[in-house]
């Protein structure tokens, strides 16, 4: 948690954010049908279903209210008003990159890698990353590694917002793993040139790099074959587990 | 259900766990894993039951509970082993622990140390299946005599005093967090007229925000966040060397550790609050009444066993307002609720009349897993300490695959995907804010419950809001909601101390 001086400042914002978002939640809850006809229902005040979204947007105004006012009274007003004065530029700290390289491969795995390509290599594409960045514990490498991976990651951005990964996956099924695995190359050369020779820091890569492809060499089999969960996206990759674990079979 | 009939119930499941090789190697191994879950620190009891959920999907009921139970327990537990060697808390549930387990372990005593831990959470483990057999039932006779009115209340408080001691900072937020945790329960087709409530146009939305994923990205999105950006380093293990029960030392100390077991059960069946709190109180109170309380933060006995007792006594606290009325006591407990609701089985009132024995099945359970925990802890201790010089930045990246994966699963949309980490990021903010998590879940658990009771209540009752006060249980916990309120309110405080520096005074 916040240390109690700045957390004041933030109350006396957060308050301001919390008030909206209830003062939302009524605005939304009168368009709810109150006494009128829905589907043929003659509505009564206590069964309309703004009644609960009512309670709870008061609930939070009122609470939010409460917070404001002790906000105001414990200088969080002039904490946050000293807090806009003086930041005059936009300062990245170490922790604020730390969190940023948590981030990225997160949401990219998320929002945009897990739906387009091959589970184990998204999987792979992104412990590749996340395990060395905090594993090395070295900050200049984890700014190098965190830009690195962005770049990686608005290639693929590029690639599905154009739709060009449509057309190249037209012409031959496999071309986006066949790419993902020249980034995953890319990357574990990046991070090995970045490296160069510190034994310490290879023994670490060698590490994140085993714990990579095994993490989803565990999960898909367990997943896809034994628990029969249909993977987000099933690609080169998963297909040629399939063929292995069949031709076991 | 009579005694006999409950107590033949009960050696039932107990027979059909023992005289099953593959029950009892998932007891074991379910166990061994929360051992190691809640050894390692940055994982939590609630992570590890949230993770097996997904992978006990698939299996019978009978033996995901084993598996879940089992993890459940062993995390508790295990957490004491990080407190103990590097003085680096597995979970927050065994902080206490480390004030007294430390120190013995730099005595060269660690051994004695867990020997005292595992045999106290053996224990407080075992108290706390004892009450869940005699209280859920009775609870649950009693909450079938309960209306809408009494339910909305019920779920109300819930929230509310869950907000009120699990807060770190100012109660309004607590309940801030319980509110919201309600909003995200009404997103979706209202259940009584189908309207779409907050949808806001996803379609995906209209069945309502699965609970589970919400779950894990409440805990365990913050979780990953806060080791890796804070720099969670491990710290050189104390030596282990042969891990002792003793049982001199624990008969010597029944008095605390049946005071810290009371406490723990006690502090388990409020709704939300969980083993960390039910811990630190329990220290409290045995350094309070200690004849020697300048020992305790020295390495003494009692502190181990007040913490280490109360926390897993929690566990059975905790399942008690689960099973009775469907109210989560603890973290945990509310994932264990939706791993329940996935296996078709909806923990209330109703349970105990459509399956008479469940309570029974869940405290047979809790006693294998407990002999599960006492055997792995004796014998693997210094294997599982090793573990502990695994760094998290190899083993959190993993624990985010495995929350994905579990979250997308259990429904099979990459929509909770979508969902999941937004309120992960959310409650991580909402943590560094002061507004605490279990309320939050707690809301979403509780929510449909509140919003479909409140108005089948006022339809009973034609728009009137009297059987709120003409009910005598109604009456009873709207006094007590309005009591919640009031003695959290500052002006109560400030009056509060008042009157005590007048006492004093005078």
């Amino acid at each position: 948690m916040m240390d109690k001086s700045k957390l004041r400042g933030a109350d006396f914002i957060t308050s301001l954010f919390l008030i909206a978002f209830g003062v939302w939640i009524l605005v939304q809850a009168f368009q709810m049908p109150m006494k009128d006809t829905y589907g043929g229902v003659v509505n009564v005040w206590y069964v309309s279903p703004a009644l609960f979204p009512l309670f709870i947007g008061i609930g939070i105004i009122l609470l939010a209210l409460n917070i404001l006012v002790h906000a105001l009274k414990t200088g969080g007003y002039q904490v946050f008003r000293e807090f806009l004065l003086t930041k005059k530029k936009v300062h990245i700290t170490e922790k604020g990159y730390r969190f940023l390289a948590i981030l990225v491969p997160l949401l990219s795995l998320v929002y945009m890698n897990l739906p387009r390509i091959d589970f184990f290599l998204s999987i792979l594409m992104f412990l590749l990353f996340f395990i060395p960045v905090f594993y090395f514990d070295d900050f200049p490498l984890l700014k190098k590694l965190l830009v690195f991976y962005s770049i990686e990651m608005g290639v693929l951005f590029l690639l599905f917002l154009t739709g060009i990964d449509r057309t190249l996956t037209r012409s031959f099924r496999y071309t986006l793993d066949i790419l993902t695995l020249g980034l995953i190359m890319a990357l574990y050369l990046f991070i090995r040139s970045c490296i160069g020779g510190q034994e310490d820091y290879r023994r670490k890569l060698r590490h994140a790099l085993l714990i990579s492809i095994l993490t989803p060499l565990f999960l898909v089999p367990v997943f896809r074959f034994f628990l029969r969960v249909p993977l987000p996206k099933e690609g080169g990759i998963v297909d040629l587990l399939f063929i292995l674990y069949y031709a076991i079979r | 259900m009579d005694v006999l009939h409950s107590l033949s119930a009960f050696l039932g499941y107990l027979l059909s766990i023992l005289t099953s090789p593959s029950t009892l190697l998932l007891l074991f191994g379910s166990t061994i894993l929360g051992i190691v879950f809640g050894a390692l620190p940055g994982l939590t009891a609630t992570l590890g039951v949230a993770l097996l959920t997904t992978l006990t999907y698939s299996l019978d009921t009978g033996p995901a509970l084993v598996s879940l139970l089992g993890i459940y327990v062993g995390a508790v537990y295990g957490g004491s082993y990080g407190s103990i060697m590097i003085n680096i808390p597995g979970t927050a549930a065994a902080a206490a622990t480390a004030l007294d387990g430390y120190p013995k372990a730099l005595r060269g005593e660690a051994g004695v140390a867990i020997g005292l831990t595992t045999t106290a959470s053996f224990l407080g483990t075992m108290v706390g299946m004892f009450f869940v057999v005699v209280f859920t039932p009775i609870i649950s006779f009693l909450a079938l005599q309960f209306t809408s009115f009494e339910f909305f209340l019920l779920a109300f408080f819930g929230i509310l005093i869950s907000g009120s001691i699990s807060t770190p900072d100012l109660v309004q937020k607590g309940w801030i967090a319980g509110f919201f945790g309600l909003f995200l329960a009404v997103v979706g087709r209202d259940p009584l007229q189908f309207y779409p409530r907050f949808t806001l146009g996803f379609p995906q939305l209209e069945g309502g925000i699965e609970v589970v994923p919400v779950l894990i990205g409440a805990f365990g999105i913050p979780q990953i966040i806060q080791v890796l950006k804070d720099r969670f380093v491990t710290a050189k293990a104390q030596q282990v060397g042969r891990v002792i029960p003793s049982w001199n030392k624990i008969i010597h100390n029944i008095p605390h550790i049946v005071r810290s077991a009371l406490i723990g059960v006690g502090i388990g069946a409020v709704p939300g609050i969980g083993e960390d709190i039910a811990a630190w109180v329990s220290y409290g109170t045995a350094k309070n009444t200690s004849k020697h309380p300048e020992l305790f933060g020295t390495g003494c006995d009692e502190g181990i066993i007040a913490s280490e007792t109360a926390n897993n006594a929690c566990i059975g606290g905790a399942m008690i307002p689960l099973l009775s009325l469907g109210i989560p006591g603890s973290p945990p407990a509310a994932m264990l609720l939706g791993a329940l609701l996935l296996h078709g089985i909806a923990p209330g009132p109703m349970l105990h009349v459509e399956q008479p024995t469940f309570v029974f099945q869940v405290s047979a359970i809790l006693l294998m897993a407990s002999a599960a925990m006492y055997i792995s802890g004796i014998l693997l201790a210094p294997q599982v300490v090793k573990l502990l010089r695994v760094p998290p930045a190899l083993f959190m990246p993993i624990v985010a695959v495995l929350c994905l994966i579990g979250s997308y699963a259990l429904g099979l949309k990459i929509f909770n995907l979508y969902l999941m980490v937004p309120i992960g990021i959310l409650a991580y903010y909402m943590g560094e804010l002061g507004y605490p998590i279990p309320p939050l879940v707690i809301g979403v658990i509780l929510g449909t419950m509140a919003d479909e009771n409140l108005r089948r209540a006022l339809m009973v009752s034609q728009g009137s809001f009297l059987p709120f006060v003409t009910r005598p249980v109604a009456l009873l916990l709207l006094l007590v909601i309005v009591a919640t309120i009031i003695t959290s309110t500052s002006t109560f405080k400030t009056l509060k101390a008042q009157w005590q520096k007048r006492g004093a005074s005078t």
